[in-house]
């Protein structure tokens, strides 16, 4: 059982580019997550005071778009973790 | 250009028999915002002023007008359909009122009538068609309805069922009964006559074989045969149906009769309301009235002239010295080509007095976010050509439209600079020469992109600046918005010592972060220390020009490798080739408009608009204007 373990982390440790690409795609996926999360529910929210008052859009539309800045976070670092490939 | 409209606040004040020349000539020269007295001063001496006198019988009027327009489906919101309003501007002023009063009831008289006569029409159709629907299984029975009248001895039930029902699924029950089954369409429709001690039982039975009663209401008064009764009640529906057509015709013709006038009676009448009920929102005493308002500064001397004239001398025009302008309603200055981007200031809040209007400088950035993220020649000219297409058919859209059109081409100039043309670097074989290539040129894009966010946010604090000096003088303009600007700079010098670009200690730049911190405190408190990473977050969020462009240029490749796979089979793979080219662009492009619009809106509305923008501005609806 050890073997093939140690075998497969020596192969990660020699060329890590893999793990890499992993990471990069949890840091986009994981705050792309924690994005939607926020947003669902400041979206219901706000279409529903849109429902009570139109001129609440704007509003709403700011509100609403306000967490997509943890995914461009997580943008930001996948593309500096890439370059490290 | 870059200011709201300059005002001047003014003050009327005459004799109360002049109010009616007054109003005349205010709601004509249209230039006066008036402030509510209620709202701008209460006082024991003065009173809220009367409306003019036929003000009742104006609005008693015009609500008549609007039920007769409504029974006859007329609606004036879009003027009048075929007829330029214009022509029918007749001066109905000289026109007796009482007369008017006399015409419009007559109109009204003759459409209720036709109306209601038309409603009670429809009633008793709907209430014969009941009937007939009641009457169609019994058709079917072919037994005269005189069997369904009630008697003692003999009950009865009809109903679907599903399966055939015979007498002698009861004789364990009683063998005094009668049924009597049809094919009815597809169902079964089953009259059961059974002696009425016995009824309730055989009503059990026949529920369990899935029996639904059907109802009797009406049946009970009719007599014959169902047949004859569904003809005759055939025969009155259609005599009643003709009716009604001919008073639809009849309403039709009075429709295109009175339509013109009615037009011009509802615009006449909507008029003279608002100028007799103008006198609401003045202040009055016994003997004189007031009013407060707004008036442009670039023509305040001839309103006053005319005012004065209209008065005869005997009313008063103070125009104010400047302490409350910062109340002053705001109408934007004309800035050409760009009013379209005020369609963005009318969804967020229109400028305060003395904010600047940041229209011109969205009017250059956000065609250039849009391009910057959608930069593709060929979608540029698709949303060129949809744009001058729809400003056509909906002239309404004009704004928005006018907006996407200065986006489609700051897309298409992208398109050069990125060249790319449906997501391929060439056109139908002519390769493109690009400056920039988005897809693999990604590090340098992020970089650009966060360029761009750091002038613009600059620009904005900038702004900021002039907007807080204007109002709190020179100290608090630097404390709150020239500190973040410092900020900036000190992070940019730390940055910048510490990896030994500059020949600087990296204290220098300590000192001059640790300066700003405080100064930020200084100025915004506790709430600006608590705020103080958004600055980074706001620059970082303006790589999502680089995210939104290159997720829509690989889409745009995909689409276009899928198409070339194709291809190569042949045949019918071309066809395929097509259809996914095709729909797969038409997907790219409407996420690629809905996408870049947005971002860069919210570019400007959250990290450009935060950095200055207060809003709040009352808009300037002079009075006598139509809306």
């Amino acid at each position: 059982m050890a073997e093939p373990v140690s075998t497969a982390i020596s192969a990660i440790a020699s060329d890590p580019s893999g793990m890499i690409a992993i990471a990069a795609g949890l840091a986009i996926g994981l705050s792309a997550i924690a994005s939607a999360m926020a947003e669902k529910d400041i979206g219901a929210a706000a279409v529903g005071a849109m429902a009570e008052n139109e001129n609440l859009f704007v509003k709403g539309l700011i509100l609403t778009v306000i967490p997509e800045t943890l995914v461009i976070f997580g943008l930001v670092i996948a593309i500096l973790l890439l370059g490290k490939i | 250009m870059i200011k709201p409209k300059k005002m001047k606040r003014v003050t009327i004040v005459g004799s109360r028999r002049l109010l009616k020349p007054i109003v005349e000539n205010l709601y004509n020269q249209k230039v006066l915002h008036i402030n509510d007295y209620s709202k701008i001063m209460s006082d024991e001496y003065l009173d809220i002023g009367h409306s003019l006198k036929n003000a009742d019988i104006y609005s008693e009027s015009l609500v008549k007008i609007k039920s007769v327009c409504s029974y006859l489906n007329i609606s004036f919101d879009k003027g009048l359909q075929g007829v330029d309003s214009k022509l029918l501007s007749r001066d109905l002023s000289k026109e007796n009122l009482r007369d008017l009063r006399s015409k419009i009831n007559n109109i009204e008289k003759e459409v209720v009538e036709k109306v209601n006569k038309r409603k009670s029409l429809e009633e008793e159709l709907s209430g014969l068609s009941s009937v007939r629907k009641e009457l169609e299984p019994f058709t079917a029975l072919a037994l005269p309805l005189n069997c369904f009248h009630e008697s003692k001895s003999v009950s009865f039930a009809v109903g679907f069922t599903p399966v055939n029902i015979a007498a002698s699924d009861f004789e364990d029950i009683t063998s005094r009964l009668k049924v009597v089954s049809a094919k009815h369409g597809k169902k079964q429709v089953v009259a059961v006559f059974a002696e009425s001690a016995k009824m309730a039982a055989v009503l059990e039975r026949i529920s369990s074989k899935g029996f639904s009663e059907i109802s009797m209401e009406n049946i009970a008064k009719l007599s014959g045969s169902a047949k004859d009764n569904v003809n005759s009640i055939e025969s009155n529906e259609n005599k009643i149906l003709r009716e009604i057509e001919n008073l639809k015709v009849d309403l039709f013709a009075i429709r295109q009769k009175w339509e013109i006038q009615l037009f011009e009676y509802n615009d006449f009448l909507s008029q003279e309301i608002e100028k007799a009920s103008a006198p609401l929102k003045f202040a009055v005493t016994k003997t004189t009235f007031i009013v407060k308002g707004w008036i442009l500064e670039e023509n305040y001397k001839h309103v006053t002239k005319e005012i004065e004239r209209a008065g005869k001398g005997k009313v008063l025009v103070n125009i104010h010295k400047d302490v409350r302008i910062k109340e002053a309603p705001i109408a934007l200055k004309d800035k050409g080509p760009a009013n379209s981007f005020e369609m963005f200031l009318d969804l967020y809040s229109l400028p305060r007095y003395n904010e600047i209007d940041p229209t011109l400088i969205m009017a250059l950035a956000f065609p250039l976010f849009f391009g910057f993220m959608l930069g593709d020649i060929g979608y540029g000219l698709v949303l060129l050509a949809l744009t001058v297409a729809l400003k056509k058919m909906k002239p309404e859209l004009n704004k928005f439209l006018n907006v996407l059109m200065f986006s489609a081409i700051g897309t298409m100039i992208f398109g050069f600079v990125f060249g790319e043309f449906f997501g391929a670097t060439d056109i139908f074989g002519m390769p493109l020469y690009h400056y920039i290539n988005r897809e693999h040129d990604v590090n340098f894009m992020m970089t650009l992109s966060i360029l761009i966010g750091v002038v613009h946010i600059n620009l904005g604090l900038v702004i900021g600046f002039y907007n807080k000096m204007v109002e709190h003088g020179m100290k608090m303009a630097f404390y709150e918005k020239g500190s973040w600007i410092l900020l900036e700079i000190g992070a940019a010098l730390l940055g910048a010592s510490m990896m030994g670009l500059l020949p600087l200690s990296p204290v220098f730049g300590g000192v001059v972060l640790l300066a700003s911190i405080v100064f930020i405190y200084l100025g915004e408190g506790i709430k600006g220390l608590a705020e103080l990473p958004s600055i980074l977050s706001n620059i970082l969020s303006y790589s999502r020009l680089m995210a939104v462009g290159l997720a829509s240029v690989s889409l745009a490749v995909v689409v276009n490798e899928m198409a070339g796979d194709l291809i190569e089979f042949g045949g019918i793979g071309m066809i395929l080739a097509l259809i996914v080219l095709i729909l797969g662009h038409l997907i790219n492009l409407a996420l690629g408009i809905l996408g870049p619009f947005l971002h860069s809106l919210r570019l400007h509305y959250v990290e450009f608009f935060g950095k200055f923008y207060e809003g709040g501005g009352e808009e300037y609806s002079p009075f006598g204007k139509n809306k």
